[in-house]
């Protein structure tokens, strides 16, 4: 089975092979960066495990729509019709600055090197798709932003029920429909301590009594 | 000769900066793993702590013995030096002798170490804890003090994490917790209500701003800081804090590096925090004399002198006396009154 696998995937262009192990690199680093949100939510050891593939999966969808996204309105809009493997390898190409998501963990340096990834990932794709297309920036621009727009668009329209959907599959996958704000939870658990030390101090009054 | 030197020297600076880089990378796994009930002492959000249970009771029968009650907590938090709340470096030691003298009627305490979660000394009972020793034992030799730098790195990082708003909020409620902790076994009162001021030095300024909220939420009393040289960041729990001061020596420069890394703290932000804070006038900066950040004639030396004849630890102690001194106490409340009012906000 294994050897199957291996020898199906070693049939494959090494471009596509390349853009597979980018696009693996990208997404176990980014999850491993993005992991505090598991940690703040107390998951055990193995839902952190599935939360990991959890999340993995749900990038991955959000990768293939953008990658879709690019294929699909530079074939609609400017009439430039590539196969999607062609896409797909530019998308990922253009996803390489994630392989250094995990320096997001870093503390205080971190938020702004996540921020600054997404940045450089964004202006990767549209020189990625601007030099693969044959496009000016404005074309690449359109190309490569507005599915990014589309996605932002379909999960705020509350009818496409998409966030009860991912809460659905995140509560099946992992056993935790939301993950929550660390500042939140630990408030609330100082909180909570704070009503359960004074129900105790006010029980020990009454035995002292 | 000389080009193997330098490859030596080039080999063991990378060897250092990959070291530190690995070391700020798992900087914030203590606290999520503690917090996330990897490991012990993992706090249990449905129920009351054994030791927190065990301490109500301990007060109720030492209540009987208790005298007056004392106007304020002091709390110190050491700085990044440090590898121990028990093992506080000597001119600290004689800095919170000092200050016991001047305020009589304060209860200070300085057993919390505020670069862990667990209060555990980085000495103590963990992985590394052998390595922390044996550093920490060298200190005073030559390569001691070049490997201390790890030991000022690590705690260095803590500080990062403290100030980092996705794991600070993890962090500063478990130094939080230990601080609470240390002041019930000192018999602060459960209805909160005595003004507890944290004093941190250096690195200690940031987790003690850094604590203030879950202080404030977690005792019900008025949250005070006093800054000695610290190292303060644009942390949001500032907000909980009802004034702070800070001592900042005339060869201090440390603030620079907060006034730069932290965007919050540049005063074009108008709505940070910390500029709201400012703003505010809860924030009091005073110069103590020519004080530099740490070492020979900082904020606890007591054999520099200024012209008036005091020692610098001397007016350090004077300034945080007449500084606390103008703390008011809340009115008293009652278990019963805030009990009910907790639940109603639905904890």
């Amino acid at each position: 089975m294994l050897n199957n696998s291996l020898r199906s995937l070693m049939a494959i262009s090494p471009e596509l092979q390349h853009a597979l192990l980018v696009l693996f690199l990208a997404i176990l680093s980014l999850l491993f960066g993005n992991s505090v949100v598991l940690f703040a939510n107390r998951v055990s050891r193995s839902q952190f495990i599935r939360s990991l593939l959890a999340f993995a999966f749900l990038f991955l969808l959000t990768f293939l729509f953008w990658t879709l996204s690019v294929q699909a309105l530079s074939a609609m809009v400017f009439g430039v019709h590539k196969p999607f493997v062609d896409v797909f390898i530019i998308v990922s190409q253009s996803f390489t600055p994630f392989i250094l998501g995990f320096l997001i963990l870093l503390p205080h340096l971190g938020h702004y090197l996540y921020a600054l990834l997404r940045v450089w990932v964004v202006i990767n794709l549209i020189i990625h798709v601007a030099h693969a297309y044959d496009f000016g920036s404005a074309q690449a621009l359109v190309v490569s932003l507005l599915g990014w727009l589309l996605l932002e668009l379909a999960t705020s329209l509350s009818f496409l029920k998409l966030d009860a959907v991912k809460r659905w599959f995140l509560k099946i996958a992992t056993g935790k429909a939301e993950y929550r704000d660390p500042n939140d939870l630990v408030m609330a658990y100082v909180r909570a301590q704070r009503a359960l030390m004074l129900q105790a101090a006010q029980q020990q009054e009454g035995r002292d009594a | 000769m000389l080009d193997a030197v330098i490859l030596t020297g080039l080999t063991l600076g990378a060897i250092v900066l990959g070291l530190l880089f690995i070391m700020a990378l798992l900087s914030p796994l203590e606290a999520l793993t503690w917090w996330a009930g990897w490991t012990s002492h993992a706090p249990s959000p449905g129920k009351l702590s054994e030791e927190v249970r065990e301490e109500i009771e301990a007060q109720a029968d030492r209540r009987r013995e208790v005298g007056a009650r004392p106007r304020f907590y002091l709390v110190y938090l050491t700085a990044i030096g440090g590898v121990s709340a028990e093992e506080l470096s000597y001119r600290e030691r004689v800095f919170l002798e000092t200050l016991t003298e001047a305020l009589p009627e304060a209860v200070i305490i300085s057993d919390v170490y505020p670069f862990s979660v667990t209060n555990n000394p980085l000495t103590g009972e963990r992985m590394l804890g052998w390595l922390w020793r044996k550093i920490h034992e060298k200190r005073k030799t030559i390569t001691g003090g070049i490997l201390a730098t790890f030991i000022f790195a690590r705690n260095l990082f803590n500080v990062a994490v403290s100030a980092d708003p996705r794991y600070g909020p993890i962090n500063n409620a478990g130094v939080a917790r230990e601080i609470a902790k240390s002041l019930y076994r000192h018999d602060y009162p459960l209805a909160g209500d005595i003004p507890v001021v944290i004093m941190g030095w250096s690195g200690g300024g940031q987790i003690a701003v850094g604590v203030a909220p879950f202080l404030c939420l977690g005792l019900d009393a008025p949250i005070y800081v006093v800054s000695i040289g610290g190292v303060l960041t644009d942390d949001p729990g500032i907000a909980f804090v009802e004034h702070l001061w800070h001592l900042q020596g005339d060869k201090d420069h440390f603030h620079l590096i907060s006034d730069i890394l932290f965007p919050g703290r540049w005063p074009f932000i108008k709505n940070s925090a910390w500029n709201r804070f400012k703003r505010a006038g809860k924030m009091t900066v005073i110069t103590p004399g020519p004080m530099s950040h740490t070492g020979k004639g900082d904020y606890f030396d007591s054999n520099a002198i200024l012209p008036n004849g005091q020692t610098f630890v001397e007016r350090t102690v004077e300034i945080i006396r007449d500084a606390v001194r103008t703390i008011q106490p809340p009115p008293p409340t009652s278990i019963e009154e805030e009990l009910e009012e907790l639940l109603g906000r639905g904890a």
